[in-house]
């Protein structure tokens, strides 16, 4: 069974990739995913958690020798 | 955009060590990057006409090196796959998550163990765009539509931030 949480949250957090990624997405989305990330409790530490994970990959960019 | 003409041998022959540690990244064999990384190169300088300078020569050649190691995969009867879809890699992380995953930018190490434990596709998928390839280049490269790429990097990057959390890494 899942939390009311669980349900006002689990579509959001669908698009937090591709928010992070910058992109294309319909305005409305793009507010709602950023408002979203920006005021749910839970959420806020779960896109923080992206964010650093995106930039724990990014040390991986290979530099030509 | 890049000038075709920016495909010289000399040009694609110094990308060889940068796609022999993709490979090895990609691949976790060294042997088997070796032959990967030679074998890119030997199809890019025979097909460097086919290079028509719209993207970085380098992301060019990162994209047939992902096709050569799809295409191994699926001779050893792996398709190369993604991970089935988890209710548990959208969950929230406890109140040390988000302090693990900072500690986990500075070690390398880390993100490259975790990242081998993803199933191979995400594995390729987030290698190729930490290196900038384009999104079209990584739909030719791993054979799928632009909305697959979407999940497979959605699942791949929750997938690994899960790992670095649980601090799974083997």
């Amino acid at each position: 069974m899942t939390s009311r949480r669980d349900d006002l949250c689990r579509p959001q957090r669908l698009h937090f990739s591709d928010y992070l990624d910058g992109a294309p997405m319909p305005w409305w989305r793009r507010l709602l995913v950023a408002f979203h990330v920006k005021y749910c409790p839970a959420c806020r530490p779960l896109y923080r958690s992206l964010e650093a994970t995106q930039e724990a990959l990014s040390a991986l960019h290979t530099h030509d020798e | 955009m890049t000038d075709a003409a920016a495909a010289t041998p000399d040009a694609i022959a110094a990308l060889e060590p940068t796609l022999r540690k993709f490979a090895f990244r990609a691949t976790k064999n060294a042997d088997l990057a070796q032959e990967l990384a030679q074998a890119t190169l030997a199809s890019a300088l025979e097909g460097s006409r086919s290079f028509e300078g719209r993207s970085q020569l380098r992301t060019w050649l990162l994209g047939v090196l992902a096709h050569k190691i799809v295409d191994h995969l699926r001779r050893l009867g792996r398709d190369g796959g993604e991970g089935p879809e988890d209710p548990d890699l959208l969950a929230a992380p406890d109140s040390q998550g988000v302090e693990r995953v900072v500690a986990a930018r500075h070690q390398l190490q880390r993100v490259e163990a975790a990242l081998a434990q993803l199933p191979e596709r995400e594995r390729l998928a987030l290698l190729l765009e930490v290196e900038g390839v384009s999104r079209e280049e990584m739909c030719n490269a791993l054979g799928v539509e632009p909305t697959h790429l979407r999940v497979v990097l959605h699942r791949g990057r929750h997938r690994l931030r899960r790992l670095l959390e649980k601090d799974e890494v083997r």
